[in-house]
């Protein structure tokens, strides 16, 4: 079965990925 | 079926597909501002919960969690398919359910990256529903 870090390092990594996303789609432009 | 793929690897792509799509369309949603359509809120409300309940049914270990899963995915995929069939026109555009006043389901605000919401949505819900037959499959035997 898998493992909980498996599970908390693909959640932690979609998560982070999404806060990028965000903070490069909301940053002021130039 | 094979055992090329396991039933926890296949429970765990399928978590990763409803996770991966439900933040997708919390960014076009809510960052890039592009107003969720009727249907688009119906589907919404079939792919959300799985990311939370097949997340957690992998924590669990608990494998019957496809069981519920695959009813989600199979709803939200049919709510997709009306939603494709209205877009390309096989579906009279009468009886859709989205108002005049709210955003369009079948315009040009449909498209992300050359593709069609609806279709990718189809998709999405097809994949989740297969990887958890595969899951529910091989726990059966």
């Amino acid at each position: 079965m898998t493992r909980k870090p498996v599970i908390v390092a693909i959640l932690g990594v979609a998560l982070a990925v999404f806060a990028a996303a965000v903070w490069y789609a909301s940053r002021p432009a130039p | 079926m094979t055992n090329w793929l396991s039933n926890e690897t296949a429970l765990l792509a399928a978590w990763i597909v409803a996770l991966v799509s439900s933040l997708t369309v919390l960014f076009i949603g809510e960052i890039l501002g592009q107003t969720p359509c009727n249907l688009c809120w119906f589907q919404r409300a079939f792919m959300f919960p799985l990311a939370v309940v097949l997340g957690l049914g992998l924590w669990r270990q608990d494998q019957s969690i496809g069981y519920y899963g695959i009813a989600l995915a199979l709803i939200g995929g049919a709510i997709a398919l009306w939603h494709l069939g209205l877009y390309i026109g096989v579906i009279p555009e009468r009886i859709q359910p989205c108002t005049a006043t709210g955003p369009s389901c079948t315009d040009e605000n449909q498209i992300v990256v050359g593709v069609p919401i609806p279709l990718l949505s189809l998709l999405a819900f097809g994949l989740i529903a297969a990887l958890l037959a595969t899951s529910i499959k091989e726990t059966s035997t």
